[in-house]
């Protein structure tokens, strides 16, 4: 028996016929191939497969495709835009936020969703919005200099930017 | 940056060693934290920022001088934990020579005891 679900992803409409236990991750990997979204314990404690569900952080590893119809989802592969880094994806790079990378799309839709509703937070809060994100690498250190280097990025007034771009 | 980096994450692998993370097996053998909700990982919030410094000198044992760097945090840190919870143990009256990581509470209870 097959669920018919539409869904929103990445600003692209997919209409499909899924299984009722396949899980969303396995629906954005196996059948979107959207292989950004990592599958790391399946038990959603490691934070890996953290998409955007309507705006919010979410563990794709625990919902099921059928509970995202009609959702609008944001993964890893959305972030960027025109082909421009998103800041937080700057960030990872700039400040060394990732080593092996596993973790890193979970890490940046978390915070991604942290930043949508803090614009200036502390190290303190970083750490507690992350705090459903295992690392094994870099002992998140550079991942909330990354998060810091975003949120002083997307802060920034436009003008001041450009002014910058303009001097490089 | 790539070096401080691995220390980084050397430091925070050798703090959960100290403090979280241990094989637990019980009697018959079985693994009895398989998995992350039994397996205790250091996370974001069980850390501050790190400082690193480095005493830079070139390996005597090969023609470009070059060693191992990541590693040097998970050697270093878990002595330093121990030792720390040790010194504060003592400092509260507590004489405990030796103590098992990783250093559950129940561990730090039953040694006060």
């Amino acid at each position: 028996m097959s669920t018919k679900i539409t869904v929103t992803v990445n600003g692209a409409k997919h209409i499909d016929k899924v299984e009722p236990r396949l899980l969303l991750v396995y629906y954005l990997r196996d059948v979107l191939k959207l292989t950004g979204t990592h599958v790391g314990c399946d038990t959603s404690s490691c934070g890996a497969c953290t998409i955007l569900v309507d705006g919010k952080a979410t563990k794709s590893c625990t919902m099921l495709a059928v509970q995202a119809d009609k959702c609008k989802i944001t993964t890893i592969e959305g972030m960027a835009t025109n082909g421009e880094l998103h800041p937080l994806q700057e960030g990872f790079n700039q400040c060394h936020g990732l080593q092996c990378g596993f973790c890193t799309p979970g890490m940046i839709m978390t915070a991604a969703d942290l930043l949508k509703n803090n614009k200036k937070p502390s190290e303190e809060q970083i750490r507690a919005a992350l705090e459903g994100n295992f690392c094994r690498c870099t002992g998140y250190h550079n991942i909330v200099k990354a998060v810091q280097y975003a949120a002083d990025k997307m802060s920034a007034p436009r003008a001041r930017k450009t002014k910058k771009e303009a001097a490089l | 940056m790539i070096v401080e980096g691995q220390i980084h994450g050397g430091v925070a692998q050798g703090v959960g060693q100290a403090l979280f993370e241990g094989a637990e097996y019980d009697e018959n053998g079985q693994l009895t934290n398989a998995s992350y909700m039994d397996y205790c990982m250091p996370r974001a919030d069980d850390f501050p920022m790190f400082e690193t410094g480095s005493q830079v000198t070139p390996c005597p044992h090969n023609p470009l001088g070059v060693k191992g760097a990541g590693e040097a945090g998970t050697i270093g840190s878990p002595p330093a934990v121990v030792n720390a919870v040790l010194d504060a143990l003592w400092s509260g009256g507590h004489k405990v020579k030796d103590i098992r990581m990783p250093l559950t509470s129940e561990r730090v209870w039953r040694a006060m005891q």
